[in-house]
């Protein structure tokens, strides 16, 4: 039976491959992570058994996040999506199977990354009236979003329903000119890419991060955005109605977990 | 050439959003409407006459999207309006029907070849789901096989799952086909024996975003004698096409007979109304189904129904608006070829769907669209345009140099 409820599976998916792989951008936005990483060099990798699995690599400098299994060194396995979840929740602890020399990155380090995050996605009214504060988390919500997407178009029984009747073809969504991520629709898959493709077939453009945070928060409606021109959308229509279905599922998850 | 400006238009939205979820809802939006860019197109209308609408800021446009349909004869026709009128002052909505509805019965009965009784609602939606409960209640069956990508209202089962107030359960009947493609209803029936209630499907293919499809040769006659041959009741959604091929209905128009066929868009020109027609043999059925609304037997549509039709009739509407459809669709060709556009039109001259087919990302034929739009001809981006019969040759010229001008805008903002 094809229902509308939150299965720990694709929850699963979308803790890792948009929740944990944001975590790429807050590297770059907050400098407090940054310099809590230091010049250290580490590859976490992520396997969640009968689930998914990715790499959270820092690397000279730099924070990449990698879906697969890859070479690394440390090891978190989960038994179950559930467990991984749980993790997530603050509920329970991975097993550490290799690596157990950096596990105090693990246990220090890491886990002020995770609360950071948390922190930015988490917002409240009073949170939002701080300037810097909106601007990192409307970037890290906006990344997540659309990567949050693409696991529910790919794992949720709805979600693969609605993909199922998406044509090939590449929607843009920007904020002003400095933030653009596109989901490229190949085969009724879905994937999300950082800047602008080749060819757009549709765009969903926010001209600044107020808008884009007012939606993402939903304290504005897009109506309104769209008659005053902070949103605009282009293109092949169809496919954004689409997308936009995949959101309201995606939310659903979020919602629930919150 | 001037360009509109639309500052009321805005100032009406932002009180409406107030007061109204997405302040102009669907279709008539800017979203479902693709009104892109939003500045381009009026969104409130002052008054409307003949074959053009004034909006709110005093802009006159020569109106290609009729209402998405309804305006066939033109807005405002006198002999409609006239006879709303007299009908007016005799009573509306009251405790029992008029004979207006008996009336235009009739006239659908001796006017649409495959029908022999006819039943009205008020939307194009609530004929094509009481289609579905007929052929259920005359079947005993459950499922419905429809054309991927049609359009036949708003019920819960007409719609994508997914899609926010969409469940599984609404639409777990539903068997989906390409259109044209017999091979595949063949095994649809075949898969699903003895359990398909209904096919229903427009006359021909009309999506939006996409090339019309006329039906291929013979496809009706072979699906009408698989319907029979398999017990499967053949419903026709000629809400959109009805009247605008042919007054005897589509399926007379396409060589074949429907069980039940389903009409609103034009038969009251602009007033509110619909119908399921339907044989003998579905009467009982159409009988025995509980199906009814408060406003449905209201006798104002009726008598304007009734002028509209006869008026159709006099001035043999479907000839009239076949060839100005041609005369314009093969001007905007010939404008823009000498663009150095490929402007593709498909569908009924008469309801054309066109795109231009230089540019997969729909940026050059959105641009278009809104310059023609600024310049005061309506045409949406993507749905099929409409033509009606007060539409004059010298509608036709204006439009014309209009479509001229803004191809000529689209290519200099692209040279
Ligand atoms: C083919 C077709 N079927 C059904 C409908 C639904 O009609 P209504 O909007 O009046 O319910 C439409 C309306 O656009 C239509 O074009």
């Amino acid at each position: 039976m094809k229902r509308m409820k939150k299965d720990q599976y694709t929850l699963a998916y979308i803790n890792l491959n948009a929740v944990i792989k944001s975590i790429v951008h807050l590297y770059e936005l907050d400098k407090e992570i940054k310099d809590l990483v230091g010049d250290r060099n580490i590859a976490i990798q992520f396997i969640v058994r009968k689930g998914p699995s990715a790499l959270l690599k820092f690397e000279n400098g730099k924070c990449t996040f990698l879906e697969g299994r890859h070479k690394n060194d440390v090891l978190l396995f989960f038994v179950s999506p559930i467990h991984f979840n749980n993790m997530i929740n603050g509920k329970s602890n991975p097993i550490p199977l290799k690596g157990f020399i950096k596990l105090g990155f693990l246990t220090k380090e890491f886990n002020t990354i995770t609360k950071k995050l948390e922190y930015y996605l988490r917002p409240t009214r009073d949170l939002l009236e701080n300037e810097n504060y909106a601007k990192i988390n409307t970037i890290l919500a906006f990344y997540t979003a659309f990567n949050a997407l693409c696991q529910v178009a790919n794992t949720d029984e709805v979600g693969k329903y609605t993909a199922k009747r998406l044509s090939d073809g590449n929607a843009l969504a920007t904020i002003g000119t400095s933030e653009k991520v596109y989901i490229e629709v190949k085969k009724h898959t879905l994937k999300t890419y950082i800047g602008e493709p080749e060819k757009v077939h549709a765009r969903m453009e926010f001209v600044d991060y107020e808008t884009a945070s007012g939606m993402l928060n939903d304290t504005v409606d897009a109506y309104s955005c769209i008659g005053s021109k902070r949103l605009k959308l282009s293109g092949y229509i169809p496919l954004l109605e689409d997308l936009n279905a995949l959101l309201y599922q995606t939310s659903m998850y979020l919602k629930e977990d919150t | 050439m001037k360009t509109n400006e639309y500052n009321e238009s805005m100032k009406l939205f932002k009180r409406a959003l107030k007061v109204i979820p997405t302040g102009v809802p669907s279709h008539l939006g800017p979203v479902n409407g693709c009104f892109i860019p939003i500045d381009a197109f009026p969104l409130f209308s002052g008054k409307a006459e003949g074959s053009y609408f004034w909006d709110v800021d005093g802009n006159k446009f020569i109106d290609y999207m009729c209402a998405y349909g309804p305006n066939i004869l033109g807005y405002n026709d006198p002999d409609v309006e006239n006879t709303a009128k007299e009908q007016m002052l005799l009573g509306n909505c009251v405790t029992l029907p008029s004979i207006k509805s008996i009336e235009m019965a009739e006239l659908l009965v001796n006017t649409v070849e495959m029908a022999d009784w006819a039943f009205f609602a008020k939307n194009g939606g609530d004929v094509t789901n009481f289609s579905l409960m007929i052929a259920k209640a005359k079947t005993g069956r459950t499922k419905t096989l429809l054309i991927k990508g049609g359009y036949h209202g708003i019920a819960p089962w007409t719609q994508k799952l997914g899609m926010p107030g969409v469940i599984y359960d609404d639409i777990k009947n539903n068997i989906y086909v390409d259109w044209n493609d017999y091979e595949q209803v063949e095994r649809a029936i075949e898969k699903n024996k003895d359990e398909i209630a209904c096919f229903l499907a427009t006359p021909y293919h009309h999506p939006t975003f996409e090339d019309n499809q006329m039906p291929k040769d013979k496809y009706w006659q072979k699906i009408r004698k698989l319907c029979t041959d398999n017990g499967i009741i053949l419903a026709i959604d000629d809400i959109r096409c009805g009247f605008r091929l042919d007054l005897k209905g589509s399926d007379h128009y396409f060589g074949f007979k429907a069980d039940l066929l389903c009409l609103s868009k034009t038969l009251g020109n602009g007033w509110n109304l619909s119908a399921i027609l339907g044989t003998d043999e579905m009467k009982l059925a159409a009988s025995n189904v509980f199906y009814t609304g408060t406003y449905w037997l209201s006798s104002i549509p009726f008598a304007a129904g009734i002028a509209t039709i006869n008026k159709l009739k006099q001035i043999n509407a479907t000839e009239l608006m076949k060839k100005l459809g041609e005369k314009l669709t093969n001007g905007l060709n010939k404008v823009a070829k000498d663009n150095g556009f490929n402007l593709k039109v498909t569908g009924h001259p008469s309801m054309w769907f066109m795109r231009i087919a230089d540019d997969d990302t729909l940026n050059l034929h959105q641009e278009w669209i809104a310059e023609c739009v600024k310049r005061g001809v309506f045409f949406t981006s993507h749905h099929n345009q409409f033509i009606n019969c007060s539409l004059t040759e010298a509608d036709i010229e204006v439009t014309l140099k209009v479509a001229d001008e803004a191809f000529k805008v689209v290519r200099k903002n692209h040279s």
